[in-house]
């Protein structure tokens, strides 16, 4: 049981993201690599410019030994990294270092990590891409892209096409869920697809 | 207005630093987290040069002021070699107070420890934690306007004791020796629950005599509206309820009486310093938006400072609240508040978190945990 019904870390390993899916999606991929002893904080509502800086100041902050943030690349992973970057170097009450580069971690003591999603191997991204990187194979995946293509077809230009089409992918599943976060729960993604294998081999630094 | 703090080797803490202490402050933190032992650090500061403050502050914890060990209890890890050191700096009058704790030891103690350097006994020279101690010494130093002074005050325990006591007799449990050639500038009282409804007739007829007993009717109306007036009858206080009767203060709720009792304080301490031990101890949570006004407002007014523990999270939201509701164009509260969580770190290195209000608001809109 959580010593407050407030946010606290009671664990050694914090990771922290912008919202209630990537907290799913990372519970479950924590779950999937036999990883436990994970505090996950997400910073909805809010940006990790404000948030990070302050979050020393949550009660049992002092105990954590590996820190992570996790943050889409959206239109550029380098401007994504420097500004997580930045943000941790302010944080109030504590000396901590950040990596020099993405998707790895600093040297020093706390370890200090950040990933940054991309769509592949592209400098730009978010969870959707990563979602649907890992069902690409995947036969439904057809009909999904020739619906994109049919609507733009239309010269209709779909407002968010990796939300819109893990929408419609997520519409041919046997229960219907809204939230990319809880599919991952009810396993509609595919957790051993090699899209994942750079977010997993990060991730598994957190095996003590 | 003591705005920093420095404790070594005092109780349970090996270390700590406080700094930036505004006028009004919240210390919060878990259980054996040091809350207390830093009032009792700061009490000390406010006048230094009286040691009987130290035998004080063994009464306060309810110890038994007649066992040899009671000196010990100072000590880090009870070892009375690691000298206690309680640094503070105090604003307006630009001062530095250094103040170190030694032991006085036995007679006989030094004796043996005489022998010891000469190489006679040898005993355990480890860490003095079973060698009793007689009493306390308390060198002090002030730092003012580049210039040091230092002063030197003791306190040990009465070995005069009578040996049959009659029931209901009061012994003088210490004696002490303040420096006389210090003068302190600064003023302060020590409130914790135990002790926070002493002598309170006393306390109220000081103000009653000032004419000041509106300032706090005033208040107190803000929770109980029929309340007109409060009256000293020999020593007990009375409160007009417009019955036909007046009744005792004391059987009126936790919350004016507690709100009293700190408005009492507060214009008793003007200019000073107020310690305050679980204030919201038998608070209800409604009452301390109340409590929390009232502090701010008379604490201004008397140009006292405020240094608070509590346990509870309702507590620390209500004094951010307020500080930001009581804020005006006058007085801007916001500037004047800080919220500290003391964290044991390894090897009982402590250290204290700040939150500014622009810190609170956002742990609180945020749901941080913050105690």
């Amino acid at each position: 049981m959580k010593l407050s019904d407030k946010i606290i870390i009671e664990q050694e390993n914090l990771i922290i993201v912008e919202g209630m899916d990537d907290e799913n999606f990372i519970s479950v991929l924590l779950n999937y690599l036999d990883i436990e002893n994970v505090e996950i904080v997400n910073i909805e509502g809010n940006n990790f410019r404000d948030y990070v800086p302050e979050i020393g100041k949550i009660t049992g902050f002092d105990k954590v030994k590996i820190l992570i943030i996790i943050s889409d690349a959206d239109n550029n992973a380098n401007t994504a990294f420097n500004r997580i970057k930045r943000s941790i170097e302010q944080i109030e009450d504590y000396d901590l270092i950040p990596p020099n580069n993405r998707n790895t971690f600093n040297t020093e003591r706390p370890m200090v990590g950040i990933y940054i999603i991309t769509k592949g191997d592209s400098e730009e991204g978010m969870l959707e891409d990563l979602c649907l990187e890992t069902i690409k194979h995947n036969n439904v995946m057809e009909c999904v892209d020739s619906f994109s293509d049919c609507i733009s077809n239309l010269g209709i230009e779909l407002r968010n096409p990796a939300k819109s089409k893990c929408q419609t992918f997520l519409s041919a599943m046997p229960e219907s869920v809204p939230h990319i976060g809880i599919a991952a729960q009810r396993g509609f993604w595919e957790l051993n697809s090699e899209a994942l294998d750079e977010l997993k081999l990060f991730l598994s630094n957190l095996k003590s | 207005m003591i705005n920093k703090i420095s404790i070594e080797n005092y109780k349970a803490i090996r270390s700590l630093e406080i700094s930036d202490l505004k006028r009004f402050n919240l210390i919060v933190g878990r259980n054996n987290s040091g809350k207390t032992s830093i009032l009792e650090a700061l009490f000390q500061s406010i006048n230094p040069g009286n040691a009987a403050l130290l035998g004080k502050i063994n009464r306060f914890r309810n110890l038994n002021l007649l066992s040899p060990n009671t000196w010990k209890n100072f000590f880090y890890k009870l070892n009375t070699k690691l000298e206690v050191s309680i640094e503070t700096e105090l604003e307006i009058i630009n001062e530095k107070r250094i103040i170190k704790i030694t032991p006085i030891m036995k007679q006989n103690q030094l004796l043996i420890e005489k022998e010891n350097k000469n190489g006679i006994i040898n005993g355990d020279s480890s860490a003095g934690l079973n060698k009793s101690i007689d009493g306390l010494n308390l060198d002090f130093k002030i730092f003012r306007n580049n210039h040091e002074d230092k002063f030197h005050s003791k306190i040990i325990s009465n070995k005069d004791l009578p040996t049959n006591l009659e029931l209901g007799t009061y012994i003088q449990p210490f004696i002490y020796e303040n420096d006389e050639s210090y003068e302190c500038p600064t003023n302060g009282k020590f409130v914790d629950p135990i002790n926070i409804f002493d002598a309170l007739g006393d306390r109220f007829s000081k103000i009653v005599i000032q004419k000041q007993k509106d300032e706090i009717i005033r208040r107190l109306q803000k929770i109980e509206p029929e309340l007109s007036n409060i009256e000293l009858v020999g020593s007990l206080v009375y409160a007009d309820l417009n019955y036909e009767e007046l009744v005792e203060i004391k059987t009126m709720g936790d919350g004016i009486l507690k709100l009293f009792s700190f408005l009492i304080d507060i214009i008793r301490n003007k200019n000073g310093i107020l310690l305050i031990d679980e204030i919201e101890n038998g608070l209800h949570f409604s009452t301390l938006n109340l409590v929390w006004k009232s502090i701010f407002n008379l604490a201004y007014k008397y140009n006292v400072q405020i240094i608070a523990t509590t346990h509870s999270y309702e507590c620390v939201k209500s004094f951010y609240n307020c500080c930001d509701e009581t804020s005006d164009s006058t007085v801007n509260i916001q500037q004047d508040i800080r919220v500290f969580r003391i964290e044991r770190k390894e090897e009982d290195n402590f250290k204290a978190i700040k939150y500014t209000a622009s810190n609170l608001e956002k742990a609180l809109e945020r749901d941080w945990e913050i105690r």
